[in-house]
């Protein structure tokens, strides 16, 4: 029965995790929409624009890794059963 | 293999963390000496070579320029001293010149003068003689007219008289 | 570690786990060295006579492409250090080019098959704590050791604690994003492969074929996937974590 309820919070635990997901999808898509509004102004510094865009974007989705993996955790490797 | 222990998805252990350090310092020292000692001295290498031939090429051309202008000074001098003796040459032939013309004209005028005064001299020297020879007519066409003998101190006055009046 | 009772926890863990152990060496009650170190050492044997072929006899004037290749690769590091870091830390080249080189043949395994070396958060998080090593030896050299003390009482005494977390929170950081992404990639491509799987389970399109199992959903369509998560992702993780490393040490140096 415990076990139960624990899995069960944790499964509800990791979905609301992936909430965090929304966060970097508004900042990614910003980024991106900045982006492509810097290339049309300057279409010759697309290659630094992009490249730049990736970066950052890469370091915006670390947000949502970060709420990525304690979903992971909590489906695959849950802490929380081992304590009972 | 088949009944090897799998490890948790998230698990923090030394055995992995020690061994991955270790790697990671040697995959650092691999590199560093194996690709980027050797790439580096190739680069540097490759990078002083091209100085050195851009430092030689410079210090040509730079003597070249400093020849070219050597050589330019040196043509100027010469055509200077050229120019030089030739006006030294005019000059010289000038007064060279000057000095004969001065010369042959002193001469002229001095062969002149000597003629001149050979002239006077024979002109004297003829006077002189006519007044002796005609003092000699006078004298015997006197003696004849007189008929006697005039003394010769009277005679010669008296003839000097004579023709100083014929002369005049 | 755990009990393991539950159906469901252990199913879970079957089908996302860690690395495998494959050998334990019998010292102070036993290491396990798993398949991540096995993986590293494999990489720098081939990282190792990658290198020695590349800079086989290297000329003034490049003759072949593998030196070309190989000034390439080393430009390339000395460029992003030089531009990010400066000209006196031109010594971290070769530290921030084993990362990259490390990192991204670690992640790209994946594609090979393998566990993602990269995909292990130890892996992740020593290099993030030999970063932050570092750092706080830039930070020690830069200010001396009351120096560094101090700078954490900026801009009052009373915020310390949360110097002192954001200090740790920069390798915390490091780590988990690197190893999110790639660990991340590799659960979503193994549930879409168990879905697949499923899917032609579903359809009668599975054949075995002596051990081996062929999905036929299976083909093709984890590859778009892959693109991303392997290729792209693994790139792009190696780049990002070099430049933060290079980014926090010259920042740390001032």
């Amino acid at each position: 029965m415990e076990r139960a309820i624990v899995l069960g919070c944790s499964a509800i635990g990791a979905g609301l995790a992936m909430i965090g997901g929304l966060g970097p999808g508004i900042g990614e898509g910003y980024a991106v929409g900045k982006t492509i509004e810097a290339i049309a102004r300057q279409p010759e510094a697309q290659g630094d624009c992009t490249r730049t865009m990736f970066i950052g974007v890469a370091m915006a989705e670390s947000t949502g890794i970060y709420s990525f993996v304690v979903a992971l955790l909590l489906m695959f490797a849950n802490p929380f059963i081992g304590k009972l | 293999m088949l009944n090897a222990r799998i490890t948790d998805f998230f698990s923090i252990d030394l055995g992995t963390i020690i061994p991955t350090l270790l790697n990671t310092i040697i995959l650092f020292l691999i590199l560093k000496h194996f690709l980027f000692g050797r790439v580096n001295k190739v680069l540097e290498d490759r990078k002083n070579a091209v100085a050195k031939t851009y430092g030689d090429a410079d210090a040509a051309l730079e003597n070249a320029q400093k020849l070219e202008t050597e050589y330019s000074q040196k043509l100027e001098k010469a055509k200077e001293e050229s120019a030089e003796i030739l006006k030294n040459a005019a000059k010289k032939a000038q007064q060279r010149s000057d000095e004969i013309i001065d010369e042959a004209k002193s001469e002229a005028s001095a062969i002149m003068a000597k003629a001149g005064s050979e002239i006077e001299r024979e002109k004297k020297r003829a006077l002189n003689q006519v007044k002796d020879e005609i003092t000699d007519i006078a004298y015997n066409m006197a003696s004849k007219v007189v008929g006697r003998e005039v003394s010769e101190a009277d005679s010669d006055r008296l003839i000097e008289e004579f023709i100083d009046n014929v002369g005049k | 570690m755990f009990c393991a009772a539950n159906v469901a926890a252990e199913a879970s863990s079957e089908i996302v786990h860690g690395p495998k152990v494959v050998f334990e060496i019998p010292l102070f009650g036993g290491i396990s060295i798993t398949e991540t170190t096995v993986i590293g050492w494999v990489l720098i044997a081939v990282i190792f006579f990658l290198c020695l072929w590349l800079t086989h006899d290297l000329k003034k004037v490049p003759e072949k492409k593998r030196q070309v290749i190989a000034e390439m690769a080393v430009e390339f590091v000395n460029n992003m250090v030089k531009t990010s870091m400066g000209e006196k830390f031109m010594g971290y080249a070769p530290y921030i080019a084993a990362l990259i080189v490390f990192s991204a043949s670690g992640s790209l395994v994946g594609l090979l098959g393998l566990r993602s070396m990269t995909a292990d958060i130890n892996v992740t998080a020593t290099w993030a704590l030999m970063t932050f090593a570092l750092i706080t030896y830039n930070k020690f050299r830069a200010n001396g050791a009351l120096g560094y003390l101090k700078s954490f009482t900026k801009p009052i005494f009373l915020l310390a604690p949360i110097n002192i977390l954001s200090e740790v929170a920069t390798p915390a950081s490091m780590a988990f994003r690197h190893f999110g992404n790639i660990a991340g990639g590799m659960v979503i491509t193994t549930l879409l492969y168990m879905a697949l799987g499923a899917l032609s389970n579903l359809l009668h399109l599975e054949f075995v074929l002596g051990p081996f199992t062929l999905d036929v959903a299976a083909v093709g369509i984890p590859a778009v996937l892959s693109v991303y998560f392997d290729l792209f992702s693994a790139c792009i993780q190696a780049y990002i974590f070099s430049t933060l490393t290079m980014v926090y040490v010259s920042s740390a140096a001032e």
